[in-house]
């Protein structure tokens, strides 16, 4: 270790980055991990290399090699634990394949899932993501070694915290323009704030009304109502509600009303009834005029139509299949398939309060039948194999600050299960009724559950409904328990929903949203109506804890709490699987369903 | 398809009196001479000539094949409908094509495609042939009470008939199911219901035109009451036409039953055997090459549709005869 050049680095740092770069001199962490958490809070490339030289783990190490580094922790987040720290790797994810002979201009059709209402801030699926986020972008975006992470690939050049993360500056890119002309200013990125907590958008709780300030023309600072570690996430492609948007756009404008955006490609029109929407090529975006002309985005109201698409060659890009109805694709030699960093999970809620004295309003049961899944089955028969095995909480392994040991792997155990059950009092066993949305994988893991729970004594039913009744009366409805939702004024939020029930939750590169809108008492999401003054608090102290070790030993002590009461199961978190042709090269897509095509191409 | 069918068959019904009167008139013709034997004669002969129709015996065996199977599915199958089929390594076997542990093979979740064909006929063949049963009665009761009476009775409860006609069968039936839920009850009653109508209409046909005949003229003369004359002399007359009517709407009863379990209306678990949802929920797997999951459940459809209607063709030549 070169202590000198180490230090001469550590101090020009900030506090938090001095913390970071301790933690991984003592080995704390690892060099992945020092990478990702350095890139949240706004250390450059060359800095983080220079601090990996400077611990000399392999000596040969230059800024390239951490950004590569970084890299591999996407691809499959079930593959990737080993090549670690193995330093020699390239880019081996996504867009990176050797370079076949490209033509410039000819356009593309992608096939997504159909969306809704073109509405940036208050947009809520993958294919409204994908046609917002095309001609929009982010402050916080991807970063630019295909790795899937977050990086510079956004509207902000570099950030930071001040010294206890209480408030954060962004400072955005000169010579930004707006499709019409007119330039980027830092009053756009405030509005955008503004709206955002207006609606919610995971700000709210966060910032507050005011809290974001235009320093000068190309500088916000952003001040928080407390600390928090990863607040450049909430602003990144990641937090898919924070496209930064025009200062004259509201709540409630659509893209297609309004057309605007900074991004590369210029919306030009939109077919709400077929779901159709055409851009063309942006000459004047910062990052430089992409490959092709113009891209057409058409969205599939059944996933299946979408895999026969593209096994047919009618579309050029799959924004994402399951693993099981594409299983054609993956063995199509003609197919590249993408799988970048995903934490989606489908979680098992209990409703922790109601029914009083049902039986999942006690812990013991939840926990029982926890210990009757059969985790490798549901990988290998939902997922086919494309998933790892989670235990129960939403902190994803490759996180920095995830801690193996904090918590045992749950593991199927019937007999644990059936004196678990004993103890409750349900001895004669438990029946209900699973509730589930005709959501991928969901009504498949509601039926393994259903099988490998009988053997401890659970009798659960099964009921499938469409997406609106599931989401409108069993999960968090907005009214009271077994009140119908139409009738009855406000409640607590997901006061009324079902006994059991799985719901779907998308890819964030950081556990925050999963608990504060899925787990914590107010929630807008939590779906379990979980009520514990112990997880709130250290939900509050995982939110203030700006050090890694701060961040690991809260969020050891939330999963250790999640493992006691469990409000919800997660039984995996499974991949994120987009492709396309190889008609086409140079195609990203992240986890939520956004794509970067400046360099897409077709081939020769 | 429901609804053509339906369609077709109502015309095919109408033509239905006249065959009955013809056969009622040789039945009178051979009663001058030797009347009580000659009756149970045409019987036995009608008897003997369905019992060696073809389309009979296949019929019926394929009925009683799935009857057996809905009484015993676990003697008939070798897993439990919700049991993953497992390999030697207790790892889960799914999408694996016809072979010698699952007869049909198994689907994505690792199910045997044969046991839940063999448990999925119980379901059908409770509630198919609990709905034909009262829309038969009903439709019975209603046919004969317009068609003896005429007048404007039959003709405001025709118009109201014909009314529930035009309204496409099946769309109706999901109209209802959606709003009262698919409860097994509800149902029930909703192809009960969408049946009466027809077979009011063909029985409506039979009744107008025994009623026209000298035997009725005589009983009314007799002075009987009209409750006798329909229930002791035109119902005999007519109850080869409502058996007929029966057959065939059972076989209508299980194909509406399927479609809406095909489109997500059907009682219970969702991981029941059921044939039109297995169909429903496999069918996109058929791009993949998975086709065994959701041919194997429709031709069980298929086979049971078909049997039906072999039995009702059967009948409906014997008593032609």
């Amino acid at each position: 270790m070169d202590n000198e050049a180490f230090d001469a680095i550590r101090r020009e740092s900030s506090v938090l980055e001095k913390d970071l770069m301790d933690a991984y001199a003592d080995n704390r962490i690892t060099r992945r991990d020092f990478v990702r958490r350095g890139t949240i809070l706004g250390v450059g490339a060359p800095v983080l290399g220079a601090v990996i030289a400077a611990c000399g783990s392999d000596g040969s190490s230059t800024d390239t090699g951490a950004a590569a580094e970084s890299g591999d922790d996407g691809g499959s987040d079930s593959g990737s634990d080993t090549e670690t720290d193995s330093g020699s790797d390239t880019e081996t994810d996504s867009g990176s394949e050797p370079e076949v002979a490209a033509e410039t201009g000819g356009s593309i059709l992608i096939g997504i899932a159909e969306g809704a209402d073109l509405d940036p801030v208050n947009m809520l699926d993958f294919g409204t993501y994908s046609v917002c986020s095309s001609c929009f972008e982010y402050l916080v975006g991807l970063a630019d070694d295909g790795s899937g992470g977050i990086g510079t690939l956004g509207l902000a050049e570099s950030w930071a915290p001040n010294d206890d993360g209480t408030a954060w500056t962004f400072n955005l890119r000169s010579g930004v323009q707006w499709h019409d002309g007119s330039d980027l200013t830092a009053a756009d990125v405030v509005g955008t704030i503004e709206r955002m907590i207006e609606v919610g958008a995971g700000l709210a709780g966060v910032v507050s009304p005011g809290g974001a300030v235009a320093t000068d023309d190309l500088t916000v600072t952003v001040n928080l109502d407390g600390p928090n570690g990863n607040f450049p996430v909430l602003m990144s492609i990641f937090n898919p509600q924070s496209l930064i948007t025009p200062a004259d756009y509201a709540a409630g404008t659509l893209l297609n009303d309004r057309p605007a955006g900074t991004g590369p490609w210029i919306f030009q029109d939109f077919d709400p009834t077929t779901f159709v929407v055409n851009f063309t090529a942006n000459d004047n975006y910062w990052g430089g005029r992409p490959i092709l002309d113009a891209i057409t985005i058409q969205g599939f109201a059944d996933p299946a139509n979408r895999v026969a698409a593209m096994a047919a060659g009618e579309i050029d890009v799959i924004q994402e299949f399951s693993a099981v109805d594409g299983a054609s694709l993956l063995t199509d030699d003609n197919f590249t398939l993408l799988q970048p960093p995903s934490s989606n999970h489908r979680q098992v809620y209990f409703n922790t309060q109601l029914p009083e004295g049902g039986p999942f309003t006690n812990n013991l049961v939840r926990q029982a039948l926890g210990y009757t899944l059969d985790r490798q089955q549901i990988v290998d028969v939902v997922y086919a194999g494309f998933a790892i095995i989670a235990n129960d909480h939403p902190v994803h392994p490759t996180l920095p600050f995830f801690d193996a040991g904090a918590v045992p792997q749950r593991t199927r155990d019937i007999p644990a299960a059936m004196a678990l059950l004993e103890e409750a009092g349900f001895a004669d066993g438990v029946s209900d009724i699973i509730q589930v949305g005709q959501t991928s994988f969901s009504p498949d893991l509601a039926a393994i559950i259903q099988e490998n729970a009988a053997e401890a004594g659970f009798d659960l039913q099964v009921n499938v409904t469409d997406n609106g009744t599931f989401y409108g009366e069993f999960w968090c409805t907005g009214a009271s328990y077994g009140v119908d939702p139409e009738s009855s004024g406000p409640g607590i939020p997901c006061g009324a929903s079902s006994p059991l029930g799985i719901v779907d939750w998308g890819h964030r590169p950081t556990p925050d949203i999963f608990f504060g809108r899925a787990l914590a008492t107010d929630g807008d999401w939590n779906g379990s109506n979980y009520n514990s003054e112990a997880f709130n608090e250290l939900f509050g102290q995982y939110q203030a804890a700006v050090t890694v070790d701060e961040q690991r030993a809260a969020a050891s002590a939330i999963m250790a709490q999640l493992h006691e009461d469990t409000p919800a199961l997660y039984p995996a978190f499974f991949d994120y699987l987009g492709g396309h042709g190889n008609t086409v090269t140079n195609v990203e897509v992240t986890a939520l369903g956004q794509f970067n095509l400046l360099n897409t191409a077709r081939t020769a | 398809m429901t609804i053509s069918d339906i369609g077709e068959d109502t015309s095919a019904g109408a033509e239905e009196p006249e065959k009955a009167k013809a056969q009622h008139q040789d039945q009178l013709a051979s009663a001058s001479t030797e009347p009580i034997t000659t009756i149970k004669q045409v019987k036995k002969e009608q008897r003997r000539i369905l019992f060696r129709s073809p389309g009979f015996i296949i019929g019926s065996l394929i009925l009683v094949f799935w009857i057996l199977a809905s009484l015993f599915p676990s003697l008939l199958s070798t897993f439990d409908p919700g049991e993953t089929v497992r390999n030697a390594e207790g790892g889960s076997m799914t999408s694996q094509g016809p072979n010698g542990t699952a007869w049909f093979g198994t689907t994505r979740l690792g199910r045997d495609v044969y046991s839940r064909v063999i448990f999925g006929a119980r379901p059908i063949l409770i509630i198919a042939p609990l709905a034909t049963i009262i829309a038969v009665w009903a439709g019975t009761i209603v046919g004969m009470l317009t068609g003896y009476y005429r007048g404007i009775f039959d003709q405001i409860v025709s118009r109201l008939l014909e009314a529930i006609l035009s309204i496409p069968a099946i769309l109706l039936a999901i109209l209802i199911v959606f709003t009262f839920g698919s409860t097994q009850a509800v149902i029930t009653g909703t192809i009960a219901f969408l049946f009466i109508a027809p077979v009011a209409r063909t029985v409506r046909a039979a009744t107008l035109s025994e009623s026209q005949l000298d035997y009725v003229t005589a009983a009314r003369m007799r002075g009987e009451s009209s409750l006798f004359i329909i229930t002791r002399e035109i119902l005999p007359n007519v109850i080869g036409v409502v058996v007929v009517e029966a057959t065939v709407r059972l076989g209508y009863a299980v194909f509406t039953l399927t479609t809406l379990a095909f489109l997500g209306l059907s009682p219970g678990d969702a991981t029941n055997a059921n044939w039109g949802l297995d169909v429903a929920n496999n069918y996109p797997n058929i791009i993949n090459g998975t086709w065994w999951p959701t041919i194997f459940p429709a031709l069980a459809i298929a086979s049971m549709v078909i049997g039906v209607n072999l039995i009702a063709d059967a009948m409906e030549k014997a008593i032609k005869s």
